[in-house]
């Protein structure tokens, strides 16, 4: 079983299903139509920290917590919480919950 | 055939008195065989837990390490200074939590590995879990209890 909770506000759920779980949780951060990881992993700066990659977003912008931590101005100029076009997902904490694993010697 | 499992607390406690030797110490200790008893070998913690993306090994073999993936480091996380608490009834769980957090797209993750942390690690335990992929910016967590070592399932 797992525990799905948004980094950005807090709200969380449970499934058994962990399949899609960026799909599983639905919170008011984003006003797009989309789930929580639908743009995160196409940023062009994640996993990367932007050293060389260009960013789309030339706006500027703060709470970037794909590649920077929430409050620090992000390098790539990504857009905020609640900004149409924003790629920056929010992220979710997975937690496996108490006897989800169970082990076999080996 | 007989399936030999023995989970009696109330005779010599045995199986709960291997897995607290196992598993809840904190320190490296060795464990000789009597005449024919085999090898001597030595356990060392802390314990590391590892992500597996195949699982084509299962108990006979080392099964598929998740590789590629920014924020996870080959070989695994601790599991803390002692794994598991001290068992009840021949099942033990895991005392602490153990966290990453995906720099990217990561591969899925459908079973899981603990091994010791000797020079040459030897691994002790292996399971499958339901799959879960991580995006970019997401964390995984084991919370304390949700690996479950039960010595029925050996």
């Amino acid at each position: 079983m797992f525990h799905v909770q948004c980094k950005q506000c807090g709200k969380w759920t449970t499934t058994a299903d962990g399949s899609n779980l960026d799909a599983a949780l639905s919170c008011n951060c984003c006003p797009e139509n989309h789930d929580h990881a639908a743009n995160a992993n196409s940023c062009p700066g994640a996993n990367l920290n932007h050293p060389d990659a260009s960013c789309p977003h030339p706006d500027g912008g703060i709470a970037c917590n794909v590649v920077t931590q929430v409050g620090d101005d992000c390098p790539g100029g990504h857009c905020g919480v609640g900004i149409a076009g924003c790629t920056v997902c929010r992220p979710v904490i997975i937690t496996l919950l108490p006897g989800t694993a169970q082990m076999t010697m080996g | 055939m007989a399936n030999m499992t023995d989970r009696n607390t109330s005779g010599n406690n045995f199986i709960n008195h291997l897995l607290q030797a196992f598993y809840t110490s904190s320190t490296a200790f060795g464990i000789t065989g009597g005449t024919g008893g085999g090898s001597a070998f030595t356990i060392t913690p802390p314990f590391h837990l590892r992500l597996m993306t195949a699982m084509a090994g299962g108990q006979t073999a080392n099964n598929t390490e998740l590789s590629g993936a920014t924020g996870y480091t080959a070989l695994g996380s601790t599991l803390g200074s002692t794994f598991c608490a001290a068992p009840t009834a021949g099942v033990s769980t895991n005392s602490n939590s153990v966290s990453w957090t995906a720099g990217g797209a990561w591969s899925a993750v459908i079973g899981i590995e603990i091994w010791d942390t000797a020079g040459t690690p030897l691994r002790f335990l292996q399971g499958s879990i339901t799959s879960v992929t991580l995006a970019s910016g997401n964390t995984l967590t084991f919370a304390a209890g949700s690996i479950t070592v039960d010595a029925s399932a050996w």
